[in-house]
């Protein structure tokens, strides 16, 4: 009798030992690991939790290198990371880090690289750089430059630089300090809002990047453009939890180009947490979610700063303050806004 | 995508019939004359020029224009049935319309940055007929701007630009709208039969109107939202509102001729107007307050600006963006509006009553103590009408 006891209590025992606080269960993360969209072998991807302090040393995250087709995966525990990927001259900072990994793993990550080489330019003083694709200097990138990781590396950061020259050059006047360097050059006229497929980013791979009195850096910056992929991936991006619905004028009907933006604090200012793509002639949009929880909901037409006059604007009114509990794997459908011009 | 790089002369309309324009993108010297249709989008390259000869029709079938290079177009008319519009991004002053006719689009033109000229042109039935962003130094004048659905002339984003000489009618919801901008000159323009001829909103917005004929609308001008503009010299008569301030509202109105208008200045929610100068006559009403009290102000007011963001408001409804303006600097209850004439009959009846009667023209706290708004009962102020002027002080002015 005892005999048979002592099995069960044991298995029991290894599982608890293996679920404890302190050793969270690891769950894949895979993907492939791209260079002009073909496959590259032999990169490691890196993740870094999204409480980094900095981003520098060792990532604590890493894979072995990348099979043949540009496969890796990546153990690591739920959570929300910052990922980077390094193989023979080329580097890539994922463009849209942080990403959130679900407790179902995530997969269909795809990290284009691009070609890096360090900086041969010498320099007097000051931080001077070039952004470029594949060697060839951007015109009309922005870097922003941030102090910290508080802000995720989004938003409008501690300072900007002037739109580069043909010559993709910047400079930037920065006191002693440490400094993450972002470049980004959106299309058309926009200077605000999450990035498009179709426009660039680049993360300095000298990040972070050290300024002391008397030194100087020339900081290259390799660009990606920003894929399209992202789109068709808006109902399942991050597994089965969701919230979708339509977007509809005062009289109910559809009303297209209008994003839904998703907050977890009630004011709904600052940056949204997801933001959904512009809803379709249909009315219609859908915003995967990495976990459930209280969410604030409100739909817009722009993107930046507060609506402006003759903007489209609504919240989600069935609850007075607009917000809405979403559980962990469940689908909130037929959430509706209605949108109305600010004036 | 297909490119034109002609840089020749297309001169096939007169020849052969309508136009036919299905390229995407128009690189060096191009010329539309006579009727041409327009299917897909069209782009001017930067460094590439589009002239549209006089006599011409641009019909454009739910695609739009837009213009990085050089545009010159006279006497010509663009057309179509909802179309989004003609786009100006970046048009030095080289670009220029002169008495070219914009409608049917969602947003007539749209000047980003740049600083084209427009003259003699007419914006009519579009749902915006023109709007000038991104720090636009263009200049506007002698334009008509005839029933455009929400906005006539719409100016935002820190643009600088010259309005002057320009008649906007019959814009049902606002002719002119000025949003975080302050142009360096709005002046000599003629605004009638509008919902709201002027609006001025948001802390940002500074501008001066200057020597304007502002008639017959809705509201004449209305200030909120912490917008400061100078009202200055402008002949404002005959309108259901002459001035409508309201969300601190703390604009300069000075030596203007405010004439038979229902109220010629209403003034709202902790808004302290410098009111000087002016000739009021034969308004129902010179100066009425609502909802106006230095009590509210002192324990509500900066709270509910604060509170103030697109989804929670203290002045209810959708509102754009918060109200940022400094606290009135004088909160004692009374609104100074001395040093103004207020017509021939108020001139006798304060003859009678001094300086500290109640005024039949003046609609204040002496007429309505009290006011409640958010559950409580609040004082409402009272306007300063004295020392006053006993005679017209803008005669001889020039006369619009």
């Amino acid at each position: 009798m005892k005999r048979h006891l002592f099995f069960p209590l044991f298995f029991l025992l290894f599982l608890t030992g293996c679920l404890a606080p302190g050793n969270p269960v690891a769950v894949p993360t895979t993907g492939k690991v791209t260079l002009d969209r073909l496959p590259v072998a032999g990169v490691k991807v890196s993740a870094w939790p999204v409480d980094a302090l900095h981003l520098e040393g060792d990532a604590p995250y890493q894979t072995s290198a990348s099979d043949v087709d540009g496969q890796f995966r990546l153990d690591l525990p739920a959570g929300t990371y910052y990922f980077f990927a390094h193989g023979d001259g080329l580097f890539a900072y994922y463009g849209r880090n942080p990403v959130t990994i679900p407790a179902g793993g995530s997969r269909e990550m795809n990290i284009g690289l691009v070609r890096f080489a360090p900086a041969t330019t010498p320099l007097v003083s000051g931080v001077s750089g070039v952004v470029a694709i594949d060697g060839v200097p951007q015109a009309g990138a922005v870097i922003f430059v941030y102090t910290d990781l508080n802000s995720q590396l989004k938003g409008m950061g501690y300072l900007m630089s002037a739109p580069t020259g043909a010559d993709g050059r910047f400079y930037l006047d920065l006191d002693d300090g440490t400094y993450y360097l972002i470049a980004r050059k959106r299309q058309g006229s926009r200077s605000v809002g999450p990035l498009k497929p179709g426009d660039l980013i680049g993360y300095a791979p000298a990040n972070p990047l050290r300024v002391r009195s008397g030194s100087a850096a020339f900081v290259p910056i390799p660009l990606l453009e920003v894929p399209d992929k992202i789109s068709s991936l808006q109902s399942s991006l991050f597994g089965a939890t969701r919230i979708s619905g339509r977007i509809l004028d005062p009289a109910g009907a559809p009303v297209a180009g209008v994003r839904v933006l998703i907050y977890d604090q009630s004011q709904m200012l600052d940056r949204p947490l997801y933001v959904s793509q512009p809803t379709t002639a249909d009315g219609r949009y859908v915003v995967s979610l990495p976990q459930g929880g209280l969410y604030y909901l409100a739909a817009r037409n722009t993107l930046g700063g507060a609506p402006a006059p003759g903007d489209l604007y609504g919240t989600y009114n069935l609850d007075p303050e607009h917000k809405l509990q979403v559980a962990d794997g469940a689908a909130r459908d037929g959430i509706d806004m209605v949108v109305e011009e600010m004036w | 995508m297909q490119r034109l790089s002609l840089c020749g002369l297309l001169l096939i309309g007169l020849m052969f019939g309508p136009q036919s324009v299905s390229a995407q993108t128009l690189t060096g010297e191009t010329i539309w004359q006579g009727q041409v249709e327009v299917r897909e989008a069209v782009r001017v390259e930067r460094g590439a020029i589009l002239r549209i000869l006089p006599g011409s029709v641009v019909t454009f079938h739910a695609v739009g224009l837009e213009v990085a290079g050089t545009l010159e177009a006279r006497d010509a008319v663009l057309t179509g049935l909802n179309w989004p519009g003609l786009v100006l991004k970046g048009c030095d002053e080289k670009t220029a319309l002169d008495g070219v006719t914009v409608s049917g689009a969602k947003l007539g033109i749209q000047v980003v940055g740049g600083a084209p000229r427009l003259r003699n042109c007419l914006l009519r039935d579009n749902e915006v007929g023109l709007e000038l962003r991104q720090k636009s130094d263009a200049q506007v004048q002698d334009c008509r701007f005839v029933q455009n659905a929400k906005v006539g002339l719409f100016i935002k984003d820190g643009t600088t630009a010259a309005v002057n000489g320009n008649r906007f009618e019959k814009n049902d919801r606002y002719a002119v709208y000025i949003y975080r901008a302050s142009p360096a000159q709005f002046s000599e323009n003629e605004l009638t039969a509008n919902g709201t001829a002027v609006i001025v909103a948001y802390a940002g917005s500074d501008p001066q109107l200057r020597g304007n004929r502002i008639y017959g609308n809705r509201t004449g001008i209305r200030v909120e939202r912490a917008a400061r503009p100078s009202i200055i010299d402008n002949d404002i008569h005959d309108n259901e509102t002459g001035i409508d301030l309201d969300r601190r509202a703390d604009p300069l109105i000075e030596a203007n001729r405010l004439d038979h208008n229902k109220r010629g200045v209403a003034i709202a929610y902790s808004s302290y107007p410098q009111l000087h100068g002016n000739d009021f006559s034969g308004n129902d009403v010179a100066v009425y307050l609502e909802y106006q009290s230095a009590q509210w102000e002192k324990q509500r007011g900066q709270q509910a600006r604060d509170a103030e963001t697109p989804t929670r408001s203290a002045f209810a409804g959708q509102n754009a963006a918060p109200v940022s303006a400094p606290a009135p600097v004088r909160l004692d209850g009374r609104i100074d509006a001395s040093g103004n004439f207020w017509g021939g009959a108020a001139t006798a009846e304060l003859a009678t009553l001094g300086a500290d009667g109640n005024p039949t023209f003046i609609d204040d706290g002496r007429d309505r103590p009290t006011f409640d708004e958010g559950g409580a009962t609040w004082p409402l102020d009272i306007v300063i009408y004295a020392p006053w002027s006993s005679t017209p002080q803008t005669v001889g002015r020039k006369q619009l």
